[in-house]
C-alpha cells in the first residue's frame, strides 16, 4: 500500500510534469539557430538584424549567431542595422526558409574599410544642385567650394557621381565622375558650373 | 477525490495532467492573442491574415494584434492578403503554434518596392566597359545593346549611373543617367559609344 506521503510525491510530479509540458521548455524541434561567420570586423559597432531580433558583434569576431531561432517553415533575412565606424559590412547567403531541423550557418558577411568620397566646386552661384552617387545625394549651396557625400565608400566599391538636379539657370558638370575606391579618402572630384 | 482513491486510480494523474495543461500552465490562458511587430510601412493597403481572420494595418503602425484570440495549441499562419500601394511587405516568423503566452514573434517588414535600371547600347565594339550605379556595376559584352544593373533601385531612390571604364578603343557617353525611380522600371538610360 502506497503512503499518503508517496501519493502526494505523486501528485506534485504529476503537476511538474504538466506544467513543464505544457511551457513547451526549449524544445528543438520547431526552430532551428540562424547564424555565421565574418571577416575584416576589426572593429566593434556591427549589428545584424533578422526581422525579428539582433546581434551585436564584438570586434575581430569570425562568427555569429542570432540570439532567437527560427522557427521550421519561416522566412528569414539577415541585414545590416548598424555599421562599425570606419568600415561597410555586406551580407551574402542573407535570405532563405528554415526547411527542415539543420541550423542555419551560411550566412556570410564580409567588412572592409570605407572612405569618404568628395571633391570642389567651382562656380556654383545659383541653389537647388544636388549630386548622386548611386542613391548617396547631397545638396551643395549657392557659393559652396567643396562637398562630401553624407555616404562613405568600401575599399574596392565602384563610385559614380551624377548631377542629379542642376542649380537654377546653371549646369554643373563632373568630368572625371567614376572609380573605384581606394585606401585612403577621395577629395579630387570636381564639380564646375558654369 | 481523496489521495485513496488517487492511488487506486492511477490514469486519473494523466487526466489531471492534461486538465493543468490546459487551465492551468504557465499562466493561465486557454487562448492567446497573435501579433507582433511592424516595420516600414508607410503605403495605405496591407491587409493580413490568419485562419480567414483578416486585419488592416495602417501606415506607420509598428504593431499588431489579430482581434480574436485563438486556442492555445493551434496552429497559425499570418500571410499578406493585400500588399500596400508601393511597398510589399513579408512576414517573418509567420507560422507556429499558439504556446501558452500570446504570440509576439511575428514581423511584418514593409520596404519600397524595386525595379530594374537599366537602357541601351549603340555602336559599342570594344571590350572592357563597365556601367555603375554608385557601388553597383556590371560589365558590358563587347556586342551588348542593352544592358541593366545588377541591383533594382527602390522606388522613390536617386539614381545615377556613369561609365566606370571604357571599353578598349572607344569612348562611350551616356545619357539620362541619373534621376528618381518611380513606380515602374527605367530603361531610358542611353549609352553611345564610338
Amino acid at each position: 500500500m502506497h503512503s499518503p506521503i508517496r501519493s502526494l510525491r505523486r501528485l506534485a510530479a504529476c503537476a511538474l510534469l504538466a506544467s513543464l509540458a505544457a511551457c513547451g521548455g526549449s524544445s528543438n524541434t520547431t526552430s532551428v539557430n540562424l547564424g555565421g561567420n565574418v571577416s575584416g570586423l576589426t572593429e566593434v559597432g556591427l549589428i545584424l538584424g533578422n526581422g525579428v531580433s539582433s546581434v551585436a558583434l564584438a570586434a575581430n569576431v569570425s562568427a555569429f549567431t542570432f540570439p532567437s531561432r527560427v522557427l521550421i517553415g519561416s522566412a528569414y533575412q539577415v541585414v545590416v542595422l548598424a555599421l562599425p565606424p570606419t568600415l561597410i559590412c555586406t551580407v551574402t547567403n542573407g535570405s532563405g526558409g528554415a526547411v527542415n531541423n539543420s541550423d542555419i550557418n551560411n550566412v556570410q558577411v564580409t567588412c572592409v574599410p570605407r572612405n569618404s568620397l568628395g571633391g570642389t566646386i567651382s562656380g556654383l552661384t545659383a541653389p537647388n544642385l544636388r549630386l548622386a552617387n548611386g542613391s548617396d545625394t547631397v545638396s551643395p549651396t549657392a557659393g559652396t567650394q567643396s562637398f562630401t557625400f553624407p555616404g562613405k565608400i568600401g575599399q574596392g566599391f565602384s563610385y559614380g557621381v551624377t548631377v542629379v538636379d542642376q542649380p537654377t539657370g546653371q549646369t554643373c558638370t563632373v568630368p572625371n565622375p567614376s572609380g573605384i575606391m581606394g585606401t585612403t579618402n577621395i577629395t579630387s572630384l570636381q564639380v564646375i558650373c558654369k | 477525490m481523496t489521495l485513496t482513491t488517487f492511488r487506486q486510480f492511477p490514469l486519473r494523474c494523466t487526466a489531471a495532467l492534461v486538465l493543468v495543461t490546459v487551465l492551468a500552465s504557465c499562466g493561465g490562458f486557454t487562448a492567446v492573442s497573435i501579433g507582433g511587430t511592424v516595420t516600414g510601412l508607410a503605403g495605405t493597403g496591407l491587409t493580413i491574415a490568419n485562419a480567414g481572420k483578416t486585419l488592416a494595418i495602417v501606415p506607420g503602425a509598428t504593431s499588431f494584434n489579430f482581434p480574436d484570440q485563438v486556442d492555445i495549441r493551434s496552429t497559425y499562419d499570418v500571410t499578406v492578403v493585400s500588399q500596400p500601394a508601393r511597398q510589399t511587405c513579408t512576414v517573418f516568423n509567420a507560422a507556429g503554434t499558439a504556446g501558452a503566452a500570446p504570440v509576439t514573434i511575428i514581423n511584418v517588414a514593409c520596404t519600397a518596392n524595386v525595379y530594374p535600371l537599366g537602357g541601351t547600347i549603340v555602336g559599342l565594339t570594344g571590350t572592357g566597359l563597365m556601367i555603375n550605379n554608385g557601388g553597383d556595376r556590371v560589365a558590358i559584352d563587347a556586342a551588348a545593346i542593352a544592358f541593366t544593373l545588377p541591383t533594382r533601385v527602390a522606388d522613390g531612390s536617386v539614381y545615377g549611373v556613369t561609365i566606370l571604364s571604357q571599353p578598349s578603343g572607344q569612348v562611350c557617353a551616356i545619357t539620362n543617367g541619373t534621376g528618381v525611380m518611380g513606380a515602374g522600371a527605367v530603361n531610358s538610360l542611353a549609352v553611345t559609344c564610338k
